[in-house]
């Protein structure tokens, strides 16, 4: 029998900070499991690091699970998985977008992302089982519910989009424009993409899991603006203006600015004191700003332009603005007489 | 197999941009303002994306695929996987026929407490050294290869301590012991005196007065 020494590569603590519940209150277990009785080897792992296996893998292959466990309530989640056999190649995937973010890739639902998936040990020898020759790539996606953000997703419900298959050995990279996450409005599809390499099934093992990583899709923001409106003539002091902001990306800043004149895209105005709010989070956040006693930044009578700026890591965005007038002069009517 | 390269020209180009937008967060405001995109705008990409989708570009789809491997994984659970021990407020998972020796009055410790936290093994099994009690099996012995020592198995039989089989230190399971393949009659099972059988026979005779 060969004996294969799987180098078992843990980022729990990454893995860990992803989940959006309390960190405290999750532990990991590595299973390993031997093929084909599915006997289990309980792993004991340090939460960050690599190790290399003792067990030696039976002819079959063994299948290794990264598993977290919540303790109230009692639940369990599997994280990742993969296959190792004698002959069955070995693949990594890796998910990139623009915002730089490592511990789940993640982007917006109008922003494109790569998947670069490598390929190492497939054979070249024709004769060879087929297992050894090819491996397939899967595409599944998947919507979270409402206004979940993945933490009750139920994975057995993920469509698969699409297969192909890898019959050699290198990186190959597949780019995607834009999610295909089903939803009536694409401005607001949430959920996930996942990418999975599987080896073919044979007389040892059936098809099995060698790689698999995903990619989290969140919303774009949208806002509603309350207290003024477009055309409104301000004629005294400034009025109090609410701005609700909805799914703010887990990484951003958005702001109100006035300036001017007639709204033009790309213009630098001057940002209303307190009217700013950053967001650093795993996940979506929906916020609400508030406008109020802002009359000093409205430093000419005219027309003005109010814009709401979020700056993500996919560059600077115009959520929305509106014009409106400020004529604050004071017009005396009278007339002067003289008793002569 | 059709080639990646016009595939990877592209990418480079477009990383190329992806790198420059991540240059810096103090950057990206200095980055041209454009207005949100519209869902007219992202159904018209998705539209295109769906017709180029690279992966239809990889080898054609082969195997079983009219059926979705990834299905098998969703429905796996850990806990259902595993035998639970359970102890003042804390609880551990190790591998089904992993237990190979239960006393009856220890029954209640195998079973799911109100409140709990999660401990691994090591942690666990630190805490509990009173109770729990680990015998080292080899490879052979755990995948059902080799039969256990006869004194071994009798010296947990009659134990007051649960007995966990590992593996260099880690919980294992023990799979029954495979009779040679020429001494099974056909279609007979695997038959064994460890693993489960041996937890279940113990429990039969733990559960006598």
């Amino acid at each position: 029998m060969r004996h294969i020494q799987k180098i078992i590569l843990l980022a729990l603590t990454s893995i860990l900070s992803a989940q959006t519940l309390e960190a405290a209150d999750f532990t990991f277990f590595v299973r390993q499991i031997q093929m084909p009785d599915e006997a289990a080897w309980d792993v004991s792992v340090a939460q960050q690091g690599s190790q290399q296996s003792p067990l030696a893998i039976n002819p079959n292959g063994a299948r290794f699970e990264l598993w977290t466990v919540r303790s109230n309530p009692l639940t369990s989640y599997l994280l990742d998985t993969t296959y190792v056999n004698s002959y069955v190649p070995v693949s990594q995937i890796e998910i990139t977008s623009e915002d730089p973010y490592s511990v789940i890739p993640r982007t917006r639902a109008d922003r494109p992302f790569n998947i670069t998936v490598t390929v190492s040990g497939m054979s070249t020898d024709p004769t060879a089982p087929p297992a050894a020759l090819s491996v397939k790539l899967l595409r599944h996606v998947q919507a979270y519910t409402g206004n979940d953000n993945g933490s009750n997703v139920n994975r057995a419900q993920a469509i698969l989009l699409s297969q192909g298959s890898l019959n050699n050995n290198g990186t190959h990279t597949l780019s995607y424009a834009v999610t295909s996450i089903p939803g009536a409005d694409r401005t607001k599809v949430r959920g996930e993409e996942r990418f999975s390499v599987f080896s073919l099934a044979d007389y040892q093992a059936p098809e099995s899991q060698l790689a698999s990583k995903f990619i989290q899709i969140w919303p774009l923001s949208d806002i509603s603006i309350t207290g003024i409106t477009s055309g409104e003539v301000v004629k005294a002091k400034a009025p109090t203006i609410n701005v609700h902001l909805n799914d703010l990306y887990p990484d951003s800043y958005t702001y109100a600015q006035v300036y001017e004149g007639a709204p033009v895209l790309g213009t630098m105005g001057t940002k209303v004191p307190g009217a700013s709010i950053t967001v650093d989070n795993t996940v979506p956040q929906s916020e609400k700003i508030m406008l109020k006693d802002w009359d000093e930044v409205l430093t000419t009578d005219g027309l003005w332009t109010l814009e709401i700026i979020t700056v993500t890591p996919f560059g600077t965005d115009r959520l929305g603005y509106l014009s409106f007038t400020v004529d604050r002069s004071i017009k005396v009517n009278g007339t002067v007489t003289s008793l002569e | 197999m059709k080639p990646f390269s016009p595939l990877i020209l592209a990418l480079f180009s477009s990383l190329s941009a992806i790198t420059s937008l991540n240059a810096g967060l103090e950057d990206r405001s200095k980055a041209p303002m454009r207005d949100a995109a519209t869902h007219d705008q992202l159904a018209k990409s998705l539209r295109m994306a769906q017709q180029n989708d690279p992966i239809r570009e990889t080898g054609p789809a082969i195997g079983k695929h009219e059926e979705d491997p990834a299905s098998r994984n969703s429905s796996r659970d850990l806990i259902k996987d595993s035998t639970i021990l359970c102890y003042r407020g804390f609880l551990t998972l190790v591998p089904k026929r992993a237990v190979l020796h239960l006393p009856e009055k220890l029954k209640d410790r195998f079973e799911i407490q109100p409140n709990i936290k999660v401990q691994p093994w090591p942690e666990f099994y630190q805490a509990n050294r009173g109770w729990i009690r680990t015998i080292e099996v080899t490879r052979e012995q755990a995948m059902g290869e080799e039969a256990m020592s006869e004194e071994v198995v009798e010296s947990f039989k009659t134990s007051t301590s649960a007995i966990v089989a590992t593996f260099k230190g880690g919980p294992i399971s023990v799979l029954p012991v495979k009779e040679p393949a020429e001494d099974l009659p056909e279609n007979s099972g695997e038959t064994g005196t460890n693993g489960e059988e041996a937890l279940t026979a113990e429990k039969k005779t733990a559960s006598q007065p």
